[in-house]
């Protein structure tokens, strides 16, 4: 109990200081993010908190307007993952004979794919565009909301009261709509935190991989990849912005978890 | 054998208040007896027959009191001397025959398990021997058959009867039955009883039955406790309980068992319900659902005093012929 | 035992068929056409059209897809767009390095992440601790943890090598301070997953009568634990070990590409890179259906453990 408001509370600070961070970008941070300077690849000085990358930007001015890309990246693919995965899993849940076993067919086979590896070769394809992300990260997450989504459905539909009000009559849409989505609210939303964790995590392996947000956009994933030739020269280079998508990804985590 | 002393067990976590499940219980078993102990559910029987074992799930603990067994003080035995008690010398059977064996290994690997236990030399061939040996004393047909058998495979009766014959594999002195026979089917409760008391009579070992249902402890045990509350209301000889009871909630629950033949005078059913450990009254704690409850029952709890030659009645008001 | 089997893989069968002819449909023009992507935006349209003759990019999608579906089953991958290398001989040598790679971090991890949780469970300081790290190890990105890994163990201290493969025959030593790190920083999310389902299991499991009878009968915590606790909570990790392989199968290609290791992953992400689809098609390929068998193998040994399915 007073472990997980704990992990509530660690989650919601870090949520809360990116998001700040993401918002206040353009007046906290000492640079333009994007303006090349003469200093290259500085290491940590009083000008440069985290030191220049190659092209002599500023690496705490980059990692604090990355938040913005991450904070609507993670946000706007789970919720593409919901408005896949939940009209889905509703369906999937409620389903019975030969519906239901198609739609839970088709949904194991899509959780047994390898995330990255589809996103990769679907963002390669399409083209790595903020919108693009977005979607190709959607497309590969949303079994995960509909096989939850599917699992509560399927435990509310012998409940009492779902059955009462199939009784009288209920059209199974209005006891999808009204009587099991009330009471699958709160699962889902913590569902969806998770989901943004998820998808920023994938989108900074993305960017790693190098389809990220073409440049100049400070995009975490790449600029880890950006820094990591210099590790030698200067760490903070790659770990800064490393540590930005581990502790977004913990924050967002730590809240879905905490809900369940 | 068993006798237990002012046993008091608690559940409490951290910085919340203690509930004590058991409060101040004495009891005494003698060898080759049967002790029935009754009561409804969250009476304390249960928690009872756990502190006995020392199993109880965290955070309940035995906060104060002796279980003396065999010379020994059960409460205050060390973890490991205590492993050397459990199984070998009292072994406790469950109410649920269908989730008490492991889905996953043979009805003869579960055996040979609790005789490896207390005797670390006996070969393979030995454990099998002696695990056949048991299932014919439960009276399984085809014991070399059925000890290479998965308990899904088995009828519940059937898997109870693994159950008596791996607890009964180390010979134990004390056999702790804990609603041995409220999850299977009426005849074959019937068996299971039957065979319970066979075993009695072949080992010469005592048995303590938790029960809530006062037919199966009218046919098995020797004496009775009644526990209310987490605490011993009365305790007599078998007989006495079913024809002289002097505790109000024994005649309460000697009142709701359903007879076939017609029963003239009034009917004692109990109004209310028991109270949570938690919201427990300072008296008597039978006292709200009375109907012979005065002043006195509500200031202290009234003590258990002999009332009768091996009759003993935790009421102020006992015995109950004086109130009518 | 048998049946099942077959079932089972009647299902895994048209599955794979599915994935691999739409993984070829994706890179091979439905979402934009190769030759196009090969020779530019500025290609003229006659260039287009004679690059697709060439490799039978004109032909109807099924018609290529058998073709090449007929080549992958005997080996036959084509050649690859930049290197001009058969894609098999590519492969051969990069198909060993992964698999000893995961199984490294796999067997690590069910190892530690069972055995720790069955010793400690919800026990105090020591469960704290442990949740912590799982939490840690499934939110950290692989890049991250073994960038700072790389920074701590080879740039400060210099103990390790940064990056780079050394196969067995070129010194075993040599080898394995290679594989060290790697297998640590792929590890750390294998073992924070498999953490988690096992311990939410054990609790589960910890819970069933049968487990107060074990310790009825005299066995001591840790017998009871081992013996009757961890056997029936493990099954469920090996489904989830199978269930989520495309995961971790993720991390796999993230971390070799920190490290340089020259398996699948680094392979893969090349021919992303370089816009290779010969290679991004037999290396795809080859996951998807890896993905697919190691579940459909999990899902039997699940069936082979457990004496109440007799199928």
């Amino acid at each position: 109990m007073t472990a997980r408001r704990f992990r509530l509370g660690l989650g919601v600070a870090l949520v809360a200081i990116i998001a700040l961070a993401g918002l206040l970008a353009p007046w906290i941070a000492p640079f333009d993010p994007n303006a090349s300077g003469a200093d290259v690849l500085s290491g940590a000085t009083a000008t440069h908190w985290m030191g220049t990358d190659d092209l002599g930007r500023d690496v705490y001015s980059r990692v604090l307007h990355g938040a913005r890309i991450s904070l609507l990246v993670g946000p706007l693919a789970a919720l593409v993952t919901a408005i896949i995965g939940v009209p889905f899993g509703l369906l999937a849940g409620y389903a019975r004979g030969r519906l239901n076993q198609f739609l839970v067919q088709v949904m194991d086979l899509f959780i047994a794919l390898p995330n990255l590896v589809l996103a990769l070769i679907i963002t390669v394809m399409v083209g790595a565009t903020l919108l693009n992300i977005v979607l190709v990260l959607g497309i590969v997450m949303w079994p995960e909301m509909a096989r939850l989504v599917r699992g509560q459905v399927m435990s509310l539909r012998e409940t009492p009261f779902i059955e009462a009000a199939r009784s009288i009559g209920c059209k199974p849409s209005r006891i999808l709509a009204f009587h099991i989505w009330p009471n699958i609210m709160r699962i889902v939303a913590a569902q969806m935190a998770i989901a943004v964790s998820a998808a920023i995590f994938t989108a900074a392996s993305l960017g790693f991989l190098g389809l990220g947000l073409p440049p100049p956009a400070a995009d975490w994933g790449s600029m880890v990849q950006s820094g990591f030739d210099y590790l030698s020269l200067n760490p903070l280079l790659s770990l800064a912005p490393g540590a930005a998508v581990a502790l977004t990804v913990l924050g967002f985590y730590l809240v879905g978890r905490s809900v369940e | 054998m068993l006798k237990i002393e002012g046993l008091r067990t608690v559940f409490g976590a951290a910085g919340l208040p203690e509930i004590a499940a058991v409060d101040g219980v004495d009891l005494t078993v003698a060898r080759g007896r049967t002790l029935g102990i009754v009561g409804e559910s969250g009476c304390g029987k249960s928690i009872l027959s756990l502190s006995i074992m020392r199993l109880l799930p965290p955070p309940g603990r035995i906060a104060a009191g002796r279980i003396l067994f065999g010379g020994q003080d059960l409460a205050a035995l060390s973890n490991r001397q205590m492993r050397q008690v459990r199984g070998r010398r009292i072994a406790m059977i469950f109410q649920e025959p269908m989730t008490s064996l492991n889905p996953l290994r043979s009805i003869g690997a579960q055996i040979a398990e609790a005789i490896r236990t207390h005797d670390r030399g006996a070969s393979a061939a030995d454990l099998r021997a002696r695990g056949i040996e048991a299932l014919k004393r439960v009276r399984i047909p085809a014991p070399e058959r059925r000890i290479d058998d998965y308990p899904h495979q088995m009828s519940g009766g059937m898997r109870q009867r693994v159950m008596i014959a791996m607890a009964l594999s180390c010979a134990p002195d004390l056999l702790i039955a804990d609603e041995p026979t409220t999850a299977l089917d009426v005849t074959v409760q019937a068996q299971v009883l039957d065979l319970l008391r066979d075993l009695q009579a072949e080992t010469g070992m005592a048995i303590i039955l938790i029960t809530h249902d006062l037919g199966v402890v009218a046919r098995m045990a020797d004496e009775v406790a009644v526990m209310y509350a987490g605490r011993v209301a009365e305790q007599a000889g078998t007989a006495a309980i079913f024809n002289d009871p002097q505790h109000p909630y024994t005649l309460g629950l000697l009142g709701s068992i359903p007879r076939i033949e017609a029963r003239p005078g009034r009917l004692l059913a109990i109004e209310g319900t028991v109270p949570p450990p938690f919201a427990l009254p300072p008296g008597c704690r039978f006292a709200p659902r009375c109907v012979f409850a005065d002043a006195d029952c509500n200031t202290a709890p009234p003590p258990l005093r002999d009332i009768a030659p091996g009759q003993r009645v935790a009421c102020f008001r006992a015995p109950v012929e004086d109130i009518a | 035992m048998i049946g099942f089997a077959l079932r089972r893989l009647a299902w895994v069968l048209p599955n794979i068929v599915v994935l691999t002819f739409l993984l070829f449909a994706t890179t091979s023009g439905w979402l934009g056409s190769p030759a196009a992507m090969m020779l530019g935006t500025d290609a003229s349209p006659a260039a287009i059209a004679e690059l697709n003759a060439r490799f039978g990019f004109d032909d109807p999608i099924v018609v290529q897809y058998l073709r090449w579906a007929g080549g992958a089953l005997t080996g036959e991958f084509g050649r690859s767009y930049s290197t001009q290398q058969p894609v098999a001989a590519m492969i051969a040598p990069a198909f060993p390095v992964t698999i000893e790679l995961a199984l490294w971090a796999i067997l690590l991890a069910v190892v530690t992440s069972v055995g720790l949780n069955s010793l400690v469970v919800a026990r105090g300081v020591v469960g704290a601790i442990s949740t912590g790290f799982s939490i840690i190890g499934v939110t950290i990105p692989n890049f991250m943890l073994g960038a700072t890994l790389i920074t701590i163990f080879s740039v400060w201290l210099g103990w390790l090598p940064t990056t780079g493969w050394v196969p067995w025959d070129e010194g075993a030593l040599l080898h394995l301070k290679h594989l060290i790190l790697p297998v640590v920083t792929l590890f750390a999310f294998y073992f924070g997953s498999f953490s988690m389902v096992y311990r939410a299991e054990y609790r589960a499991v910890e819970r069933q009568l049968f487990v107060r009878v074990a310790a009825a009968k005299g066995l001591s915590e840790s017998a009871v634990s081992f013996r009757h606790v961890l056997p029936s909570a493990v099954l469920p990790v090996i489904t989830y070990v199978g269930l989520t392989l495309g995961q971790l199968v993720g991390g796999a290609v993230v971390t070799e590409t920190v490290f340089s290791i020259p398996g699948l992953g680094r392979l893969f992400v090349t021919a992303i890179g370089s816009y290779d689809y010969p290679v991004m098609l037999a290396v795809g390929s080859i996951i998807l259906v890896g993905v697919m068998v190691t579940n459909l193998l999990a899902d039997l040994a699940l069936a082979a453990m457990n004496p109440q399915i007799r199928l």
